[in-house]
């Protein structure tokens, strides 16, 4: 008689095996992110391949192919401004029906959804990888997210690619700060003033650096202003930005974006922000690197906050598109994709590619292999880390939340 | 009208603001006696010919690697005309010039206007003389002097279509006259309005009028080009043996062979505001590629649209769809540039003004799915491309013109004033930029005469090992020109193979080895010792302009970089 015990076995190994989707309260920016996933993965298969990660430049790839791959980069910007948006909405809902932002559970939210999965790779990395005195120097800076303000190379720290995470967690703890000044404001108004006025200050920081430290290398000025905390928070907060003006505007701007013009101005914006992101000498070569202060953050924001904006409504084949059921398990799994993929490329797949391309094979098609390979391998990945590591960490927070 | 000239001032400011350029101080060297070879007030773009060949070579005004026959006359009597008379009365002032060049852009903007007033509704024609006059194809002729040729036969082309356009309506004979005498000028003035031939062939194909009227409109435009060809073939005109300049009655293989890359950078430029560099990922294929990506998505949305137009509006938009890809054919004979689009942008500006007027303007909401999101996406990007991306980019591009312009200015005068303080004024260039062969004409126009040059290489970084006293040998990584990329003075069809040699005045040039991109170790004796105080031995570069590249002592070698 052992029929009833096989349905509860079932459930419980399907509960075990299936993924803690994300809120689906946005189904389209789950496409977005997983847009601005695949933006990252493939810069960081160019940059591996074509030597720049160990700094030494090779010629598997052709120059004007990686100048193209790299300035795709900026889908990083999207992240920032969905995570500032994610936060945002979080905050504001729960200000909205509790009175409070309830900051316990907020950062209980936070550390249990994305701290241990990164330590787990963290840890793996340190354990299985010979460090260097300054990587293991900065070991614990990495650990305590403080990456962005390591020494950014890969002989300095394990996980180069955590400033970003680092960046996000330093901006968290500023969050709630932000929306106690907001929620004392009276008036919509004022609080769009300080919202656009904290968006300004940090090109306003950029410039200084950029005019205190002038002349600059390339170099010198991606490290200062591109990865650290006072520098970057613009996106973030150009994604709580845009929390706002869709709970305030989002009706008024649903039906503003019914006339296709409107929306092909919008888009017409966007386009116009791309430009001197890819074309940074536009105004002159010699004016390309005060482009940079502006591009690395400013620009970004307002090249997303439209069609973010139009995405949030919900309507059209794109956003229908992007809300596909397929995107939200991707996007569920991207934590984890961004935490692994480096690794993967540098360890797993570039000796493959190089045993390969010297038995002849061309980089046109071991480029897109690549990139195949290392979304399928790190998916893989980042899935048996959502099982064993993720969902198990999210079922303590909601006990310690309750 | 006023406030797009006004814009158009503002956006080829920097082309207005420009001094002579390159070929500019050929002319002004042609007029007053300075250039080698007598020339008239029609024979200004007679550069290389039988007549001065030799002499161009003995003075180092063309290099060591040029083709025996190379020759590069183009007939434009009637652009050459008005050059002739400005650089005899205006030289000194050359934004005078710039501002007569404005005049035939401003001319090119009310007749194109006028065309797309005729060929499409009111919205989609204002929309496409705003994309139209302000194209990148117009920077280069209104900030280049001698190309403003292109202007010139773009007004009278588009003229004779709007004239043929009135006569084929039923309007009187002397439309027909006027298209006849339009053609004819603008042939005078050069060959662009060859892109004008398209049109009116489609125009002829599917106009509802008699035959008759049809057939007359063909020979307004096949009289004068069957006249034009005639006198071109008897005077011997044409660019043979050149790299940048494929004739297809002289090298019909070579052209074919180029004319898919050539075309599809031109269809990246005129109809998608792309510049093709940034799709070229090492090979041509992959620009070819790119352009039929983009001509697929963009024809979807035109197919979409045009469905919904009334069935004449539908036929007019696609003959001008063919017209403009016909115009890119005549086009294809030279190295891709924006300047060669003045033709085609007749067809894409109203082409795409119907679309962003269809897409944008439509008063039925449509359900956003498929074809009408897609529409509306090739819309959005094609209104960046045309309304946003082309005039910046039209501005950019006058702006480096400008730029190279004062650099090569700046550069010129520093070498005259090097000459100036020698008696002998020979030059040695060891390695030069793409302008290297104008430096004479410009150094000429200074007060320096009878220069003498010898440009050893037009490429990158450059090792020198002197052999002897009188021999250097010149390394490259990829070519000491650039054999394979369209170079001015030799068709890669006459390829330069290893133990060539070649004679320039005293200077003897044996090739040792040679890569797909052309010659890379080549062995160069001089008469003399090198050291000899008469030589000026100088490296060009963009920023330091020219630098001191003083021979290694011999058997060491020294590297030049750009």
């Amino acid at each position: 008689m052992p029929a009833p015990e096989a349905p509860l076995t079932r459930g419980t190994i399907r509960r075990f095996f299936g993924l803690e989707l994300l809120d689906n309260r946005y189904p389209a920016l789950h496409g977005v992110r997983v847009v601005a996933i695949l933006s990252v993965l493939q810069i960081h298969v160019t940059y591996i391949l074509a030597g720049d990660y160990v700094g030494k430049r090779n010629d598997l790839l052709d120059v004007a192919f990686i100048k193209e791959s790299y300035w795709i980069f900026f889908g990083m910007d999207v992240f920032f401004m969905l995570s500032g948006f994610l936060i945002g909405s979080i905050l504001l809902r729960s200000l909205e029906l509790e009175g409070t932002q309830n900051i316990r559970r907020f950062y209980l939210r936070r550390i249990f959804r994305t701290f241990p999965s990164y330590w787990v790779v963290l840890t793996v990395l340190a354990l299985t990888i010979s460090l260097t005195a300054l990587q293991r120097a900065n070991l614990r800076l990495e650990y305590l997210y403080g990456t962005n303000f390591a020494q950014l190379t890969p002989q300095s720290v394990v996980m180069i690619w955590g400033w970003s995470l680092a960046l996000e967690e330093q901006f968290y703890l500023a969050v709630p700060l932000l929306f106690f000044v907001l929620h004392r404001l009276r008036r919509d108004s004022h609080r769009f003033a300080v919202l656009l006025g904290l968006w300004a200050l940090a090109p306003i920081i950029r410039l200084i650096i950029y005019l205190r430290g002038a002349p600059w290398s390339y170099y010198d000025l991606h490290l200062a202003l591109y990865f650290r905390t006072h520098t970057r928070f613009d996106t973030l907060v150009a994604g709580i930005l845009l929390v706002f003006v869709h709970k305030r505007y989002g009706a008024a701007l649903g039906e503003w974006f019914k006339a296709p013009f409107h929306r092909a101005l919008v888009g017409m914006i966007s386009l116009a922000c791309v430009w001197p992101l890819h074309n940074p000498g536009l105004f002159g070569t010699e004016h390309a690197l005060l482009v940079y202060v502006f591009a690395w953050g400013t620009i970004t924001s307002i090249m997303y906050f439209g069609p973010l904006l139009m995405l949030l409504q919900g309507e059209g084949a794109i956003c229908r598109f992007l809300g596909s059921p397929i995107f939200r398990r991707v996007a569920t799994l991207g934590y984890g994709v961004y935490l692994v993929h480096m690794p993967l490329i540098h360890y797993a797949l570039l000796p493959c590619v190089r045993a390969l391309h010297a038995r002849g094979l061309s980089m046109v098609l071991l480029w897109p292999g690549t990139l195949v390979a290392v979304i399928v391998a790190s998916l893989s990945i980042a899935y048996a880390l959502h099982v064993l590591v993720e969902k198990p960490s999210l079922r303590v927070r909601e006990r310690l939340a309750a | 009208m006023p406030l797009l000239v006004a814009f158009g001032a503002v956006v080829y400011w920097p082309g207005l603001t420009t001094g002579f350029f390159l070929d500019d101080y050929l002319h002004s060297a042609m007029v007053h006696g300075r250039f080698p070879g007598i020339r008239g007030p029609f024979t200004l773009y007679d550069f290389v010919s039988d007549d001065n060949r030799a002499a161009l070579l003995a003075r180092g005004f063309l290099p060591w690697w040029a083709d025996a026959h190379v020759t590069l006359r183009f007939l434009r009597p009637l652009a050459s005309a008005l050059l002739f008379y400005e650089h005899r009365w205006l030289d000194a002032w050359p934004v005078v010039m710039h501002v007569h060049s404005f005049a035939w852009w401003v001319a090119a903007v009310f007749v194109a206007r006028a065309l797309f007033r005729t060929v499409v509704a009111p919205r989609a024609a204002s929309i496409a003389t705003v994309i139209f006059a302000l194209a990148p194809c117009h920077a280069l002729p209104v900030g280049w002097l001698a190309n403003r040729e292109a202007l010139i036969s773009l007004v009278f082309g588009t003229v004779g279509l709007v004239s043929i356009l009135r006569w084929q309506a039923g309007k009187g004979a002397w439309w027909a006259a006027l298209a006849f005498v339009a053609f004819a000028l603008g042939l005078c003035a050069g060959e662009y309005t060859l892109g004008c031939a398209g049109y009116l062939a489609l125009f002829a194909w599917t106009a509802k009028c008699k035959p008759a009227r049809r057939w007359v409109s063909v020979l307004t435009f096949g009289v004068p080009l069957a006249a034009y060809m005639g006198v071109r073939r008897a005077l011997g005109y044409g660019a043979f043996a050149s790299g940048f300049y494929l004739d297809p009655l002289h090298d019909p293989l070579l052209f074919l062979r180029h004319a898919p890359w050539r075309f599809a950078c031109l269809i990246m430029r005129g109809w998608f505001s792309q510049e093709p560099g940034t799709w070229d990922w090492g090979t041509p294929a992959t620009v070819i590629v790119a352009a039929g990506a983009f001509v697929i998505g963009a024809r979807l949305a035109l197919v979409h649209v045009t469905e919904q137009l009334e069935p004449d509006a539908r036929r007019t938009t696609w003959t001008l769809v063919w017209g403009s890809i016909l115009a890119l054919l005549p086009m294809l004979t030279a190295l891709p540039s924006p300047r060669l689009l003045g033709a085609a942008m007749l067809g894409v500006s109203p082409v795409v003004g119907v679309l962003l007027d269809s897409t944008w303007f439509r008063r039925d909401a449509e359900a956003r799915h498929g074809a009408e999101e897609w529409t509306a996406i090739v819309a959005t990007l094609l209104g960046f491309a045309h309304l946003v991306h082309s005039p910046a980019a039209a501005w950019a591009n006058a702006r480096l013109t400008r730029t190279y312009s004062r650099e090569f200015a700046d550069h010129a005068a520093d070498l005259a004033r090097r000459l100036a303080a020698k008696t002998d004024h020979d030059v040695v260039i060891v390695r030069g930029l793409d302008d290297v062969f104008f430096y004479g004409f410009a150094i000429d126009a200074l007060g320096v005469e009878d220069t003498h040059w010898t440009v050893l290489s037009r490429t990158g970084h450059v090792l020198c090992v002197r052999r002897d006293a009188s021999t250097l040998e010149l390394v490259a990584a990829t070519g000491l020109f650039p054999a394979s990329g369209g170079d001015l003075y030799r068709s890669e069809v006459n390829r330069i193979v290893p133990g060539d040699s070649f004679h320039a005045g005293e200077l003897t040039a044996r090739v040792d080895e040679v890569d797909p991109f052309g010659p890379r170790r080549v062995r160069f004796h001089f008469g003399a010792d090198v050291a000899d105080p008469r030589w000026t031995w100088v490296g060009e570069s963009r920023e330091r302009g020219f630098y001191d590249a003083t021979p290694p002592k011999v058997g060491f070698g020294a590297p030049f970089d750009p």
